[in-house]
């Protein structure tokens, strides 16, 4: 069988090919207008976007790298800028009933023109009300009124005085009222003057007081209802009055909005209070006190004629696009904000404050899903919304019925809107498994890549995407070797060199960095060096746990060898992420075996230190040593696996062909190189299957070689699987390229185990025998050896069972 | 309005405070003249010794013009009341003359309404009533017997344009058409001279002779002549000008109960009558 060759450096990473993309800065590339490698969730969006009825939400899904929200928002402009204008939103008040303010729609700018009209018109009143109410005409009609009045007052009272007269008596007012009084000679006859008259005088006297009062209550009687009809005809003349001027000023405003006939019927309500509220101009300088005004006294406030502008779409041009990046309840529904006045919290029309969906309606509204599930009562209330397509303010206290006190109830306001949740896979598969809401106001999953293929086209339009976004963030434009070098890297981070990374939050990271570098060293262009920098600074930056764990090895500390050969003992390699850092490290990888019941014991796991996808590929390997070399006789042997000075756990499976060599060489007592580490993951025939990391976890290896000085000898044994996703660092291929450094791909467990052990590990013949001396015959030999102790052994207990008389069971 | 010198500005206005109106918008319209004119207020409030008389006899009792009501006159809460009245009088008066930054000062006497204010307005040079509030027997009582000009004031003034005022032959006419003069210029209003028809004096030379007195107290003037100086035409006149205030020499008609009726009624302006 032979074996696999050291791959040419060539194959270790996939240059982008500068040349190729067609420009030398990206100062000469246009703007990049598409949005590239998202196919199906630009489809997906498009479609849910421009499907009309309600519940065809949309749901995007994909990591947060991926520039997602940009990439919508984006769109989303694109698209809003054909859609038609959407209207303001305003709130007034309402005069039936305050507490139920009114929304009032209005085509778009309309509202600011309405809100300066009604501002226009409270101050043109504020100097029109007092002067119709200061004009002679106004003063000699109200003074008319109070004199009709008195002169009924003084008739009265002088009928009285008259009838009095005729009897000796007078009329006398008193603090409260009037008395009637005797007179003698016009003085009020003196109490002793009084005692000392004739009885008969005395009955007069008291029988003419008791009549002429009776004439008195009667007529005083009256004075209520003059009262009455003169407050009456007092308000009828100051609604004349108010009529003449607010009829004209109206007028005009009823003709800048004849078209609107919500706002007609606004205004006439306007008019109705206008009419009756002349008191409150009259004195406009002073505030109103909203605490007196709650209590039913003072001067109301002027503020109740204003317009409170929710939305305003003033200028706007096509649907609005609205990202709420706080979507509380009350950031998402609007809020009535109170305002403290001598420890009372007073609120009114004028204090309701529009939510994101008032700013999104008739648009779009971008979510992070995330933030509004973590927000209490927002994702409730979002459905609502969607549910019952009408914004509703309320409090949270009156929405989970804890207060009872009144509060303002605002007309709700019609929605209509598309919602666009931001949110990773695992939310959008949690909610559509969880929420039975989800699906049906969330119709549209637009599931964004990770990656891109990486063809010669895409990746010129890669480079465009480049070109873009250093242009948008102004930044130094970059050389060819520069936009080569991140596309390179682009591959490097989807951990295959025929993909192009998708996370495009990740390269415009980058590319601020690199910027940053040639800034510092006065570069007018960003070079290839410059991005090398950056991504060499970043992994520097992250790196004091690799460092630290690399010294251990290097000390001694952690037990790593990089040359010689040893039974049972192998490198295996792992792949550590700290955070946004990816690094890998080399494990001392040990087995042992011995005469047993077939079983393989997993410390890692026995410790509760394996996870269950390792347990997994261990008993693939069990199973496999089983099939391959016991197939017609009990496995009899006990081996057990385990990482060396692995203490934080384990997972995956790209441990399990290291772990199957070392336990070969356990059985066939064959060395290990060493030298040499080995990853991939196994299947039941023995077949290496590709694992993740793979650069990442050839690139710690070789530092660790490197430190201890490469020999020539040392390398690493890759599945072959994993050769397309080779980006490896230029100083690996390098080393590669001299061969002081390889690396192998294999395809079989056969061509890992030869290669580590240096002996072939042999194929049965015709009869079913491995050649003499390879790994498998040793192992195969050894594992009979077991098998034939073990029936030894099985063979003797029975015999001395039977001699002390027991009974096989 | 004084009686010894017509140009002497108005030093002293007693103020009757029982009879203005509790608002106070009289009070206020006064204290903003006195405070044009720079004169002091002599407020005055007199318990009313009729009253306290009334409340002492067996069956005296009051109809309240709240609810119609009769109610027995007690002495004691009738004591009271007034001792409230004139405090909050007081106060009325403190607070509209320093608004209208007038001098005043404030008393209390308890007798006959009108024998009070006679014996008070020797201190001062005009009296001040409001006219809504005492019954015409009272108050022609007070203007004839008062050695002083007597103003009968209406609830803040009352409405109008001008100040009316009749120009006769009698002695204090000088006196009525510079009292006249000096409200309308302090209130900015017109000022009208009713002139009487007279024999052996042409309408031009009473009018030079009116011009010559008004000097340096009257912007313009305007003439209207009448034929009789009678109480009902002069009222009328007075309304026909859209007077607010209707100032007539103190003897220039004689001024029984009708007569002072016919120029309230009338009239519908507040009324003075200069000495």
């Amino acid at each position: 069988m032979p074996l696999p060759e050291p791959l040419p450096s060539t194959r270790l990473y996939q240059r982008c090919d500068a040349g190729a993309l067609g420009f030398d800065t990206t100062a000469e590339v246009a703007d990049l207008e598409e949005i590239i490698g998202q196919r199906r969730a630009m489809d997906a969006v498009q479609f849910g976007v421009r499907m009309p009825g309600g519940g065809y939400n949309l749901y995007v899904l994909g990591p947060a790298e991926t520039d997602k929200e940009s990439v919508v928002r984006q769109f989303l402009e694109r698209e809003s800028a054909g859609r038609e204008t959407p209207g303001d939103w305003a709130c007034v008040n309402n005069f039936a009933d305050p507490k139920q303010p009114r929304a009032l729609g209005l085509p778009a700018g309309r509202g600011a023109q309405l809100r300066a009209d009604m501002e226009h018109l409270v101050e043109e009143l504020k100097t029109s009300i007092p002067a119709a109410f200061e004009t002679d005409d106004y003063r000699n009609r109200r003074a008319e009124i109070e004199e009709e009045f008195n002169e009924h007052q003084q008739q009265a009272l002088r009928e009285v005085q008259e009838a009095a007269e005729k009897e000796h008596m007078t009329l006398i007012q008193t603090p409260h009222g009037f008395a009637i009084a005797p007179t003698r000679d016009g003085q009020v006859l003196p109490q002793k003057e009084f005692e000392q008259l004739p009885d008969e005088e005395k009955q007069r006297i008291e029988e003419s007081i008791g009549r002429l009062s009776e004439l008195l209550r009667r007529n005083i009687e009256q004075f209520p209802r003059w009262f009455k009809e003169r407050k009456e005809r007092e308000k009828a003349l100051d609604r004349e009055v108010t009529m003449s001027v607010v009829g004209l000023l109206l007028h005009e405003l009823r003709e800048h909005h004849a078209d609107l006939p919500e706002v007609l019927a606004y205004l006439d309500e306007v008019e109705t209070e206008l009419v009756d509220s002349a008191q409150d101009f009259m004195a406009s300088g002073e505030e109103s006190n909203p605490v007196m005004e709650m209590l039913g006294g003072g001067r109301r406030s002027l503020n109740r004629f204003s317009v409170n502008l929710l939305v305003d779409r003033s200028g706007a041009d096509g649907a609005p696009v609205v990202y709420e990046p706080n979507p509380s309840y009350q950031n998402l529904m609007g809020r009535v904000e109170h305002l403290s006045q001598f420890g009372a919290l007073t609120t009114d029309f004028s204090m309701i404050r529009a939510g994101a969906l008032h700013r999104a309606n008739g648009g779009y509204l971008i979510l992070n899903v995330e933030r509004v599930l973590t927000q209490p009562y927002a994702w409730e209330s979002l459905k609502r919304a969607l549910y019952g397509q009408e914004i509703r303010i309320e409090s949270l206290g009156q929405m989970l019925s804890l207060v009872s006190t009144v509060s303002l109830e605002p007309q709700p306001v019609p929605l209509d809107v598309k919602v666009v949740l931001l949110g990773d896979r695992r939310l959008y598969y949690l909610l559509y498994a969880l929420d039975p809401d989800f699906g049906e106001l969330f119709k549209v999953a637009a599931d964004f890549d990770d990656d891109m293929d990486r063809t010669p086209e895409a990746t010129r339009a890669y480079g465009q995407l480049i070109a873009t976004m250093a242009r948008r963030l102004e930044l130094r434009p970059l050389h060819r070797d520069a936009v080569a070098r991140l596309i390179e890297h682009s591959a490097r981070l989807t951990e295959d060199a025929r993909k192009l990374s998708m996370h495009t939050g990740t390269v415009r990271d980058l590319l601020r960095e690199a910027d940053h570098w040639a800034a510092r060293d006065g570069r007018e262009l960003v070079g290839a060096g410059d991005v090398g920098k950056a991504i060499d600074m970043r992994i520097e930056r992250l790196g004091r746990v690799r460092d630290r764990i690399r010294e251990a090895i290097r000390r001694g500390t952690l037990l790593i060898d990089t040359q010689g050969g040893v039974v049972a003992q192998v490198n295996g390699l792992s792949v550590m992420q700290l955070g946004d850092l990816a690094f890998g490290q080399p494990s001392r990888i040990t087995a042992t075996a011995r005469l047993g019941g077939g079983e393989v014991i997993d410390i890692e796991r026995e410790a509760k230190l394996g996870g269950r996808v390792h347990s997994k590929g261990v008993l693939i390997l069990s199973s496999l040593l089983a099939a391959r070399y016991a197939r017609d006789r009990p496995l009899s042997l006990s081996a057990s696996l385990v990482f060396e000075q692995s203490y934080g756990g384990v997972d995956g499976d790209s441990a399990s062909v290291g772990e199957f060599c070392a336990l070969l060489s356990a059985l066939s007592g064959l060395p290990l190189k060493q030298s040499l580490a080995i990853t991939g993951s196994l299947n039941q025939h023995g077949r290496v299957q590709a694992i993740g990391g793979v650069n990442e976890k050839i690139e710690g290896f070789f530092d660790v070689c490197v430190a201890r000085g490469l020999t020539g000898e040392q390398g690493v044994l890759i599945p072959a699987d994993n050769v397309q996703h080779l980006m490896l660092r230029a100083d690996v291929v390098e080393a590669a390229g001299a061969g002081r450094f390889r690396i192998y791909p294999v395809t079989t467990v056969d061509e890992a185990v030869a290669l580590l052990t240096g002996v072939e590990a042999g194929v049965r013949d015709a009869a079913g025998r491995y050649p003499p001396d390879t790994v498998n015959a040793r192992v195969e030999q050894r594992l009979l050896d077991l098998a034939e102790k073990r029936r030894v052994f099985g063979d003797r207990h029975k015999q001395v069972h039977a001699e002390q008389g027991g009974e096989e069971a | 309005m004084s009686n010894t010198d017509p140009t002497r500005p108005v030093l002293r206005i007693l103020v009757a405070l029982d009879s203005l109106p509790a608002a106070g918008t009289g009070l206020d319209a006064l204290a903003a003249l006195a405070g044009e004119m720079e004169a002091e207020l002599l407020g005055l409030f007199v318990e009313d010794a009729r009253l306290l008389e009334l409340a002492a006899l067996p069956f005296s009792r009051e109809v309240t013009t709240g609810n119609a009501s009769h109610r027995q006159l007690d002495p004691e809460r009738l004591e009271r009341q007034m001792r409230a009245q004139a405090r909050q009088a007081r106060e009325l008066l403190v607070r509209s003359a320093a608004r209208l930054r007038a001098q005043h000062s404030f008393r209390v006497t308890r007798g006959e309404t009108v024998h009070e204010l006679l014996e008070a307005s020797r201190q001062a040079d005009t009296v001040v009533v409001g006219l809504r509030h005492w019954s015409a027997p009272g108050l022609q009582r007070l203007v004839t017997e008062s050695a002083r000009t007597v103003l009968l004031l209406r609830d803040g003034w009352g409405p109008g344009r001008s100040v009316v005022v009749l120009y006769d032959d009698t002695p204090a006419a000088r006196s009525a058409l510079l009292t006249a003069a000096r409200v309308a210029r302090a209130e900015s209003l017109e000022l009208c001279v009713l002139v009487p028809q007279r024999t052996g004096h042409g309408p031009d030379r009473t009018e030079r002779e009116i011009t010559e007195q008004l000097r340096g107290h009257a912007r313009s003037v305007r003439f209207r002549p009448i034929a009789a100086v009678d109480a009902a035409l002069i009222g009328d006149l007075a309304r026909a000008e859209g007077a607010r205030l209707l100032v007539l020499p103190a003897d220039a008609v004689h001024l029984d109960r009708h007569a002072l009726q016919a120029l309230m009624d009338r009239g519908k302006c507040s009324l003075a009558f200069a000495r």
